[in-house]
């Protein structure tokens, strides 16, 4: 392996990444725990409203690697991705074509789930904030959609430790640190622009998102 | 004229058994309905008085210790009646009950018991008045509610 190291997530990026791991974990905690915890249910779902905003705007205006055109494979590089016995030439500088379909699988559930949560009330004491525009019907189809796709979160969430773990004893590829750090190593690639101006932009709009979702949403 | 008359006499028979079913059936049903419409109107005032009591607790609403101690006492009223609206036959119907509301009525008792006795805790914080008594004793009764939902109402 040589010693090229290249960024490939930006700041934003990554934190952007461990917000909303730390959001989607308190929802769906607070979740089960019911009670006064519902309150923090609802912040952390305005704030993943807030994330995911950033994370769409983020997708066509951010550094290379973070934009959406970047990781649309068709449908043939997924399956070859997936095939047993693949090389570190094989190796992606952003994400790989299947990491890539699970990334807006993802994105998209988490989409559905929270703004379906939103218009959910959980006929105790908790609603969501758009309730009051919702008629009955919308609000109590929203609430049944919210329940069930708790289950998809949990499954994405299984299937993205299953690929980042199998990932890492199958081919070797250690695609943790890299989310931290933002430098994958021996790989020959153009970088991601990580440098101040950008951060300095994506952190401002990433604020801004976020407090608005709170101020406006709980 | 004779078979004219039998037949006559079948058809009265059968229209008067079809006008007594028909009867049965719409007041059985009516009586189901108006069950399930009770207990869901019940549950509606208590969800929507423990909503206020939680706007209170968050701030969103400014605290007031009379019309609290009235919404933690609708609640708890309310709930204590709110058992009698499930007759058998009521699990049919635009309702969300679970079926297991009837196989399994006394665990719903035991947990409408244990959410009473958490709506009269945080109807004697209510009383007393203190924020904190009342966040925490709201808290459990919101479980409560939420323990029962959890075995008992569809999503």
């Amino acid at each position: 392996m040589s010693d090229s190291r290249v960024r490939v997530w930006d700041l934003p990026l990554r934190l952007f990444h461990v917000l909303l791991l730390i959001c989607v974990a308190v929802a769906l905690v607070t979740a089960q725990l019911g009670g006064n915890w519902m309150t923090w249910h609802v912040r952390a779902g305005a704030s993943t409203v807030g994330l995911l905003l950033f994370r769409a705007i983020w997708g066509f205006v951010g550094p290379r690697y973070a934009r959406f055109h970047t990781f649309l494979y068709p449908p043939r590089q997924v399956l070859a991705c997936l095939k047993p016995g693949v090389h570190a030439s094989m190796r992606h500088a952003g994400h790989n074509p299947a990491g890539a379909v699970s990334v807006f699988a993802m994105l998209l559930v988490l989409l559905a789930e929270s703004v379906s949560g939103l218009f959910s009330s959980d006929a105790i004491a908790t609603e969501g904030a758009l309730v009051r525009f919702g008629s009955d019907a919308a609000v109590s189809t929203a609430t049944s959609l919210h329940v069930a796709l708790q289950w998809a979160v949990y499954a994405l969430i299984a299937l993205h430790l299953l690929a980042i773990f199998g990932r890492l004893l199958l081919k070797r590829e250690d695609l943790i640190r890299p989310m931290l750090s933002g430098d994958k190593y021996g790989i020959d690639a153009e970088p991601a622009m990580d440098t101040p101006m950008v951060r300095g932009i994506g952190l401002a709009l990433a604020s801004l998102l976020i407090a608005g979702s709170i101020w406006l949403l709980t | 004229m004779r078979v004219v008359n039998r037949r006559r006499r079948t058809l009265a028979c059968l229209s008067f058994t079809a006008l007594v079913c028909w009867t049965v059936q719409t007041a059985a049903e009516g009586a189901q309905g108006k069950a399930i419409r009770a207990r869901q109107s019940a549950y509606h005032v208590m969800g929507h008085q423990m909503g206020l009591i939680n706007a209170v607790i968050k701030g969103d609403l400014p605290f007031d210790k009379a019309s609290l101690k009235l919404r933690a006492q609708t609640v708890d009223l309310v709930g204590r009646l709110v058992g009698e609206n499930f007759p058998t036959g009521s699990d049919k119907g635009e309702t969300k009950a679970k079926p297991n509301v009837w196989k399994d009525a006394q665990r719903f008792k035991e947990l409408a018991v244990a959410s009473q006795a958490e709506t009269a805790k945080l109807l004697a914080a209510a009383d007393k008045g203190e924020l904190d008594d009342i966040k925490s004793a709201y808290g459990s009764a919101s479980k409560s509610c939420k323990s029962c939902h959890d075995e008992f109402k569809a999503k």
